[in-house]
């Protein structure tokens, strides 16, 4: 017996700690996925971990993570701010994470340094716990804004055909007006938001992450196209809501400009500019010890070849000239589009927005919450503290 | 395979052990030669050469080209080459300055570019205006500074009429426009 829905980056194998056995998200996934083999462990400590697993390489012991799917509960704290990063202007999102990894697999992914240790994917299987971290806090503070993304250590729909997240997530964030939930993704997996159109009263916002073609096909294994991307785009709209798009990570490569030119065009033949929330624009960065990592699970990307040095947040990014070229040219390209479109950068320095935007990073940070609130009444916005 | 014995010496003198000898001497033939003709020239540390060789094994990856097509460079060759062994002798600090130049204008195109642009038009500016621009570090930030030293009132005045007339110059704007990757200006 096949799969329910069909994808090639589905887990071979599912690992079950033991709190999870009798959960419901874990039931759901087996009987989605009858080809995979199940095991049930004694806890729910990562096979693959660096501690457990020695003999392998990083590179190798992440890669084999990327077709194992542990499910366990998670006991930490669910919500919590995007730690941006050092030096650079954050968008005050905030974020719960679902569960850890992804089984798509882009070569400049953050997550192969920072699940390095820990490879093999996560879903945590007690969700009602997960909404009722968020109920508590955003319940506490009704004058307050809350843009919570999913997307941090997932992909927020990648599952979405094996688990049903989202048809608890739509309909608990409809509940709660000072709330916007941001599903951000690399799929077209949006069988379930469509189905929810009535549901989800305007607070989901749907994002793609959005490249040039040739660094989509190149760079971001396993993900849909940028046509099928739109094309799921274009269904959410009709369905009620608006989308996000995150030209994020940037690339210099040769014919950038008609990359990004091209991709921009195709996307808004699609897309009605008028129903985008939000619009992040932030180029190519990694952690340095991830280099070697790219190297050896992708040799034939060029991306860390690129012109590259370490930043004050340890971070490799390209040098300041190449970074401002890419970001006004994607950001002015966008403004041609509209200039009322609601453009952000992602972990950028104050510089960089007083060149690129034109304005305070302050004023283009609060930009965000006040669109991601667009059509509703207006809730104050605060900065963000914990 | 025989090592190539300019590289065997230096892999002795250099005491060069662990991952980066067995990197050297996983090299092929070609590319042992032409590393051997690099270190028989420039007698750099076993650190210098890692770098060198790290910067042209970049090159070779990102251009899909080998590494001893790198290191066999027209440009290289004609640094490590040309030369009449004394001159290379008395030289090779310079030689290996220039060779390491070279290589990381492969590696870094853009950043070379614009870090050269960028140290010529400093250069006029104290040769026009008699004043020092600094950059900011890394190229990082749109911050330019400038110290000046005055000794008398008279100073100040002449230095502040430099300043005046430097702030209507075509290399200060070409410097910011560098910096925020502009064209330059013609």
């Amino acid at each position: 017996m096949s799969a329910v829905v069909e994808r090639s980056y589905w887990p071979q194998r599912i690992l079950v700690a033991p709190e999870s056995v009798d959960d419901a998200m874990t039931k759901r996934i087996i009987s989605r996925l009858p080809d995979a083999a199940v095991e049930y462990l004694s806890d729910d400590s990562d096979p693959l971990s660096e501690k457990n697993n020695k003999t392998l390489r990083d590179s190798e012991r992440f890669s084999q993570g990327k077709r194992t799917l542990l499910l366990s509960r998670y006991r930490g704290s669910w919500l919590r701010t995007c730690p941006g990063t050092s030096d650079h202007v954050c968008c005050n999102l905030w974020i719960v994470n679902p569960g850890a990894g992804c089984p798509l697999d882009c070569s400049y992914c953050y997550l192969q340094s920072y699940l390095a240790r820990n490879p093999t994917l996560r879903l945590y299987t007690n969700t009602q716990d997960l909404l009722g971290a968020i109920s508590e806090r955003v319940v506490a503070e009704p004058e307050r804004l809350f843009r919570i993304g999913t997307g941090e250590l997932i992909d927020s729909l990648v599952w979405d055909p094996l688990t049903d997240a989202t048809t608890e997530l739509v309909p608990f964030f409809a509940r709660n007006e000072n709330t916007v939930l941001e599903l951000k993704t690399k799929t077209d997996n949006v069988a379930n938001l469509v189905a929810m159109k009535d549901e989800h009263k305007g607070n989901t916002v749907v994002s793609w992450s959005v490249n040039a073609r040739s660094v989509t096909q190149s760079e971001e294994h396993f993900t849909a196209t940028l046509d099928q991307r739109m094309a799921a785009a274009a269904q959410v709209i009709d369905a009620g809501y608006r989308i996000g798009l995150h030209f994020d990570p940037l690339v210099y490569f040769d014919g950038w400009q008609d990359g990004y030119r091209e991709a921009i065009r195709d996307i808004f033949k699609v897309i009605d500019p008028k129903r985008v929330a939000w619009i992040s624009v932030s180029t190519l960065r990694y952690k340095k010890e991830m280099q070697t990592m790219m190297r050896e699970r992708f040799p034939s990307s060029s991306l860390a070849l690129g012109e590259q040095f370490l930043a004050s947040d340890n971070k490799l990014r390209y040098f300041q000239p190449i970074r401002f070229k890419l970001e006004r040219f994607v950001w002015d390209e966008l403004k041609a589009v509209g200039a009322y479109l609601p453009v952000y950068m992602c972990m950028e320095t104050a510089a960089a927005w007083r060149e690129v935007s034109g304005g305070s990073p302050v004023a283009g940070s609060e930009l965000v919450e006040i669109f991601s609130r667009r059509g509703k009444p207006l809730v104050k916005p605060q900065q963000t503290q914990i | 395979m025989e090592v190539n014995s300019a590289l065997q010496s230096f892999l002795q003198d250099r005491q060069v052990e662990g991952e980066f000898r067995a990197q050297l001497l996983a090299l092929d033939a070609g590319t042992q030669a032409a590393v051997g003709q690099l270190v028989s020239v420039l007698a750099p540390s076993a650190n210098a050469l890692r770098e060198l060789l790290s910067m042209a094994t970049d090159v070779a990856a990102r251009d899909r080209v080998t590494l001893q097509d790198v290191l066999s460079e027209r440009e290289i060759l004609t640094l490590v080459a040309d030369l009449d062994s004394q001159q290379r002798s008395s030289n090779k600090k310079q030689l290996f300055a220039e060779v390491k130049q070279h290589l990381f204008a492969r590696r870094y195109p853009e950043v070379a570019r614009v870090q050269s642009r960028l140290a010529a038009l400093q250069k006029e500016i104290a040769t026009r205006f008699g004043l020092r621009v600094e950059l900011p570090p890394e190229l990082e930030g749109d911050t330019l500074s400038v110290s000046i030293k005055a000794r008398s009132v008279d100073d100040f005045a002449k230095l502040g009429a430099a300043m005046q007339e430097l702030s209507r110059s075509q290399q200060l704007r070409e410097i910011y426009a560098l910096l925020k990757g502009e064209e330059g200006l013609q």
